[in-house]
């Protein structure tokens, strides 16, 4: 399967990935590689069968619905690049004239 | 000391033959003298000398566990929050985990001495441990070849015996691969048997830690200690004790080894085969029969394998935005420009290509052609494999179709990559065990690894079997020759 670059650019928009000129046309190239040979899936009949998306068919775990997590705001924002007020900072979510 | 098996050097440490302070101080120079093979990203001598005679003191009161004073190397995709915990990604370069994985509290209730994390491939996407943003790790067999990966660095340290045991993690392969590369035992447990809570996820639905060691028994004493359901994991499982130990040495029953004609092709190494061939006959001669085995899905293994790993790996590693840890692209105008540049300049090159192709094959229009349809696949990949265990007891064949590579040698067409790693994923895809095993040696002195493949939660069967294969050859006791 032919990968175009602009859908690649798409799909990097997507995924929050920016890709210069060369990495764009080498991961195109890559990506339709990989998708002919996930195309080797569309060979087998799967129309009744369930997905399995875990390998021992398990499904979440319910527990009561009672606080146990202790307030952990300041180890957390230890960790954080930049913070203030209790608030991690960011810039304008909108650009400036926007 | 490091030339001492695991169950060795613990009944050493009873016996009072040595102190823990003084194995913790050979082990740390042992790494100190092999620094050369990169399989340590961080090490943290004081505060290991400081456990170790903490260890001592405490034995001198009778206070002892499984493992106490024993070094050890995790991982460094599992959190510790007295050392960092990058996944070898510019990404996670300096983060400090404000907890402990459940695997690493574990070791430590033990009384193990965590010396330091090892290297390993990127978010564990890679089986070569090139793809490292602290630079590839080195085979200890020959430093021009590849340790194999993702837990390239707990491969080697164990390899070139700077710790007598690692923790690695096994998505597609990354535990079996490394220890066939660099001619030690691993193995991946079944999905579900070792808590994955502070383990980074790469595909949340195929990861699974487990341990590398030199030899089964040593194994066995390292999974006792892993293995146990955690509330924290809402995939962990409730099982019944088994001592993994006690357990090696009960007579084995008469076997039946599949063997899969596709374990067998043109592609696996002619000298892989031989090595294999002669670990058979000597099952054989043990009494076991053999069984050739079908397994017409084969084909359909990897590439299942990637478009799931990936479709989860691109879900999994969108926490990675820059806002709340990890890296942050500086002078960036808006949060979508801070979260697209912070993520660019965080990750690698083999990330970025998973995640993308993730993203891909979850989007619009193709989720059913390939995610869901992969979800379909898998499952009857697992009926296959579940079928094909109940007229075998085990599954025998090469871990790896061909020995290690040399550095910068894996070919550029990813799809060549991921093809070497067809004998692995079918573990995974389905969740059951497989061990791998040092089984001989090719004509450039290059190990041979052997893998076993069990029905879900058959561990005890995989660890016996390759105990017994571990008293009749002796090449788990192989070492290579380093310059120290």
């Amino acid at each position: 399967m032919l990968i175009q670059e602009k859908e690649l650019k798409f799909i990097s928009k997507l995924a929050q990935i920016n890709l210069d000129d060369q990495l764009l046309s080498k991961l195109a190239h890559d990506l339709g590689s990989i998708m002919t040979f996930a195309e080797q899936l569309q060979s087998i009949d799967t129309d009744d069968v369930l997905p399995l998306f875990n390998p021992l068919d398990a499904h979440q775990p319910l527990r009561a619905d009672n606080v146990t997590e202790k307030n952990q705001r300041l180890p957390l924002e230890c960790l954080a690049p930049m913070v203030n007020d209790n608030l991690y900072l960011v810039p304008n979510v909108i650009a400036a004239g926007e | 000391m490091h030339t001492m098996t695991l169950k060795q050097l613990i009944n050493g440490l009873q016996s009072r033959a040595f102190s823990s302070a003084e194995l913790t101080q050979h082990y740390l120079e042992r790494i100190k003298k092999m620094g050369d093979l990169n399989a340590f990203i961080h090490v943290d001598e004081a505060s290991a000398l400081a456990a170790a005679i903490a260890a001592d003191n405490a034995r001198h009161k009778g206070e002892t566990s499984a493992l106490s004073g024993i070094p050890m190397a995790h991982k460094d995709l599992f959190c510790t929050r007295t050392m960092p915990t990058t996944c070898a990604s510019k990404m996670l370069a300096s983060y400090q985990s404000p907890y402990d994985a459940t695997v690493v509290e574990r070791f430590a209730a033990e009384g193990a001495i965590l010396l330091g994390k090892t290297n390993m491939d990127e978010f564990a996407m890679g089986s070569s441990n090139e793809n490292s943003y602290f630079g590839a790790v080195k085979n200890p067999w020959n430093t021009d070849y590849v340790p194999g990966g993702s837990s390239g660095g707990s491969a080697a340290a164990v390899s070139a015996s700077m710790v007598p045991f690692a923790t690695g993690s096994d998505t597609g392969g990354s535990i079996r691969q490394p220890a066939a590369f660099c001619g030690i035992s691993g193995l991946k447990p079944t999905y579900g048997l070792v808590s994955r809570y502070g383990m980074v996820a790469y595909a949340s639905s195929m990861d699974q830690a487990g341990p590398m060691a030199h030899s089964v028994e040593d194994l066995a004493i390292v999974l006792q200690a892993m293995v146990g359901f955690d509330k924290n994991d809402s995939t962990s499982v409730k099982r019944p004790f088994l001592d993994y130990s006690a357990g090696l040495e009960a007579p084995l029953q008469r076997l039946r080894i599949g063997l899969p004609t596709c374990f067998f092709d043109s592609a696996v190494d002619p000298e892989i085969q031989q090595a294999i061939r002669n670990a058979i006959g000597l099952f054989e001669n043990a009494g076991a029969s053999i069984v050739p085995l079908e397994l017409p899905l084969e084909s359909l293994w990897t590439p299942c394998y990637y478009v799931t790993a990936c479709a989860e790996a691109s879900s999994n590693l969108s926490r990675y935005d820059g806002i709340r840890f990890g890296h942050r692209a500086a002078n960036a105008t808006t949060v979508d420009d801070l979260i697209s540049r912070s993520r660019t300049e965080g990750f690698g090159e083999e990330v970025k290509r998973r995640v993308l192709t993730g993203t891909h094959v979850l989007s619009e229009g193709y989720f059913d052609a390939y995610y869901l349809q992969a979800q379909k696949v898998r499952r009857l990949i697992q009926n296959e494999l579940k079928q094909t265990l109940q007229q075998v007891d085990v599954i025998l064949g090469p871990t790896t179709p061909t020995c290690a590579y040399k550095l910068g040698e894996k070919p550029t067409d990813p799809i060549k990559r991921y093809l070497a790693d067809t004998f692995t994923v079918v573990a995974n895809l389905a969740g059951v065990p497989a061990l791998s095993i040092p089984a001989g040696f090719n004509r450039d002195g290059l190990p041979i690894g052997m893998q076993l493949i069990g029905q879900l939660f058959s561990e005890m069967a995989l660890l016996k079997l390759g105990h017994f294969f571990q008293q009749q050859t002796n090449w788990h006791l192989a070492r290579p020759l380093l310059k120290e």
